[in-house]
């Protein structure tokens, strides 16, 4: 059974301008999402492409200006504060700054028992469970009693993942959870994740910009651009390639460490200008930049349907990227439509 | 200062060059060297990149370069010749015309480099007319060549834009012309695209690696992404705890890495086939008051042996790498598995 899905779901902001009503920023629009039991959903983008709020909205934190959100079946009440919604659902979210999550007045250990307290368990029994806790995330105990002041950023982050899962969560949404971290202290944090999800059946959705840390973690991809998933996944294949034009020129945007296969690549550089999320554009919300686009982008908006067995895909001219980009003249011209 | 005496055959084709530089910070708990004993050469169009975690050393290194350490910190001892110069020896006042004409640098948040009061073509002709006796008239038309260096559509218009108009990216840009106004020998770019969209990255890092090859220009790429060390880095220079621990081309670095931390660093990188567990490095950078007294990265090595309770220096290899490591000097390359239980660095706590 789906654990959570969302249909039709949209956030939308209202700008205002000296107390006067300004535009509408639409973070999110119109998304459908399923996040089946025992997987990890990746959803990757660049800043302001909604991914951050979607990621709120699943946890229950923001509440969807239209839309549904459903939890293992049944509809999530709208009328609850947002904060009971994932505390009744049993749903946590780890953030990109862990020095900031965590109250640099208070000891880590009471910290991560927050969690605990709320349910009302006794002081022994927390102390031991927060022990526990402590030795699943690989944290030594006399952390216990140290500020997070005292910590290294590794320290703080496998803290606020040690408080996340305290009250044995059924989801865990990371948003850029290990964009902060050194690469060495990153690949230690990525393992950690990988090895309670295997030991405790719990479910992520891990947000970030970085499309190889998203690889690495997910057994599915979403790719989010202006508010929308422009490719979804639905199954676990790492070696199928995405194929819309805008995942293409992501994962081609990011340099691979091997100076052999850099030198032999072509990369695509994106010419045109990033549309806002005020002011969306007509048409597919890509073909302002995209190196493929035709007259047909800019008037008709793609829905995501399905373009390989392995996934979905909100583009017109899906897997057709190769040949079309050939004809522009493979690199030298990237101008739209 | 003037060169009196025949320049330094040593120096032949070489812009910049650091030889054992000392910047120190005083704090309560004792002296940090946060950059100890560092040298390095940079010739004309050659892309040379600095690697490391944070704490390592890589961005006071970069702000040593331009006279820019923060006080309490200070350049103890060393020397850093330009063009056979040493700039230690200058004055505040003769530093600053060497950031403004030879060495110039770019940060990581174009944001905060820029006056948000003024316009960029103000501030761009303003860095013109600092450093050269030229009409406004001269300048504004520098100025809007610089911009159509670095790919500004429209840069005559662009010019009456306040910097909040731009895009993280575009300011980027306009941040590199003018480090470029005054045509400098070296440019410095500490981590210039981290705080950009990756498809913007791209974009940035395309326009760095044209300007070194197009018009000779020197530059230290200050970075923690491997991934664009290889895609526009000729040299790497891997720091660890203040110190260099290898340098070499960039092909040798990522092919046959000689120093521990590298192996480690590659390692650490996620594999998109596989999805395989990464080979983590264990534990984390020393705190640089409580230094290990003998190698620096032993407490966390793999290939760690009895000779490394001595501080290594950093050898030449006979591969042309040089690497601060005893393992790699014994073996004249670093052995494919450590001595002791192969992959023993495999788990780990941070």
């Amino acid at each position: 059974m789906a654990l959570l899905r969302l249909e039709g779901v949209s956030v939308h902001f209202r700008l205002r301008r000296r107390g006067r009503a300004g535009g509408i920023v639409r973070a999110v629009d119109g998304v459908d999402l399923t996040i089946n039991e025992g997987e990890v959903l990746g959803i990757v983008g660049e800043s302001g492409c909604g991914k951050t709020t979607l990621g709120r909205v699943i946890v229950g934190l923001q509440r969807p200006t239209s839309g549904d959100v459903v939890v293992r079946g049944e509809k999530r009440s709208l009328r609850q504060r947002p904060g009971a919604n994932a505390r009744a659902d049993g749903f946590q979210m780890v953030y990109q700054d862990a020095a900031g999550s965590l109250n640099p007045w208070k000891r880590i250990g009471w910290s991560i028992a927050e969690p605990l307290r709320n349910e009302g368990m006794r002081k022994p029994e927390m102390r031991e469970r927060v022990l526990e806790l402590l030795d699943q995330v690989g944290l030594p105990d006399s952390l216990i009693d140290q500020y997070p002041g005292q910590l290294s950023g590794g320290q703080q982050q496998r803290a606020a993942i040690a408080r996340a899962l305290a009250g044995r969560p059924r989801l865990i949404v990371l948003d850029e959870a290990v964009s902060s971290l050194d690469m060495s202290t990153q690949a230690q944090v990525l393992n950690l994740l990988k090895d309670l999800a295997e030991r405790h059946a719990v479910n992520y959705v891990f947000i970030s910009h970085d499309i190889a840390a998203v690889d690495f973690m997910s057994d599915r991809v979403a790719v989010m651009y202006l508010g929308k998933i422009v490719e979804l996944e639905d199954s676990h294949d790492r070696t199928s390639p995405l194929v819309h034009p805008y995942s293409i020129t992501l994962r081609s945007a990011v340099p691979v460490p091997d100076p052999v296969v850099e030198r032999r690549r072509n990369r695509i550089v994106l010419t045109g200008p990033v549309a806002s999320a005020t002011e969306l554009p007509s048409g597919c919300r890509f073909h302002t930049r995209c190196p493929i686009a035709q007259p047909l982008c800019s008037d008709a908006e793609p829905e995501l349907v399905r373009a390989s067995p392995t996934s979905r895909v909100a583009c017109h001219f899906a897997g057709e990227f190769d040949s079309r980009y050939a004809a522009t003249g493979a690199g030298t011209s990237g101008a739209s439509a | 200062m003037e060169v009196t005496e025949a320049p330094d055959p040593r120096l032949e084709g070489t812009i910049l060059a650091v030889r054992d530089l000392v910047t120190v910070y005083p704090t309560r708990l004792g002296v940090v060297p946060a950059v100890d004993g560092v040298g390095f050469e940079l010739g004309a169009g050659e892309v040379l990149g600095i690697v490391g975690d944070s704490g390592s050393g890589k961005t006071t290194l970069a702000r040593s370069l331009l006279g820019l350490v923060a006080a309490p910190g200070r350049i103890e001892s060393g020397e850093i010749l330009l063009h056979g110069r040493n700039l230690l020896d200058f004055t505040p006042e003769e530093m600053r015309r060497v950031r403004g004409t030879e060495i110039a640098m770019i940060f990581q948040n174009p944001i905060r480099s820029f006056h948000p009061g003024f316009t960029i073509g103000w501030q761009l002709t303003e860095a013109v007319t600092r450093h050269q006796r030229v009409s406004r008239r001269e300048a504004t038309d520098r100025a809007i060549e610089a911009l159509t260096w670095v790919g500004m559509p429209e840069p005559a218009v662009r010019m009456r834009d306040h910097p909040h108009q731009f895009s993280g990216g575009m300011l980027q840009r306009v941040m590199i012309a003018m480090s470029l106004l005054n045509e400098p020998a070296v440019l410095v770019a500490d981590e210039p695209t981290t705080a950009l969209d990756v498809t913007i990255q791209a974009q940035i890092l395309e326009l760095v690696q044209r300007l070194a090859v197009d018009r000779g220009l020197g530059v230290i790429l200050v970075t923690h992404n491997l991934g664009m060390v290889a895609s526009i880095c000729d040299r790497v220079m891997v720091m660890y705890a203040g110190q260099v621990v290898e340098e070499a081309s960039v092909d040798d670095v990522f092919a046959r890495p000689a120093h521990p931390y590298t192996v480690g660093l590659l390692d650490s990188q996620p594999d998109r086939a596989t999805g395989a567990r990464l080979e983590a490095m264990a534990g984390g950078s020393p705190t640089m008051t409580a230094l290990p007294p003998g190698c620096r990265f032993e407490p966390r090595c793999a290939y760690a042996e009895a000779a490394c309770s001595q501080p290594p220096d950093l050898w030449a290899l006979s591969s042309g790498q040089t690497a601060r490591c005893w393992v790699s000097k014994r073996h004249g390359e670093l052995p494919a598995h450590p001595d002791g239980e192969p992959g023993t660095a495999g788990s780990g706590t941070g």
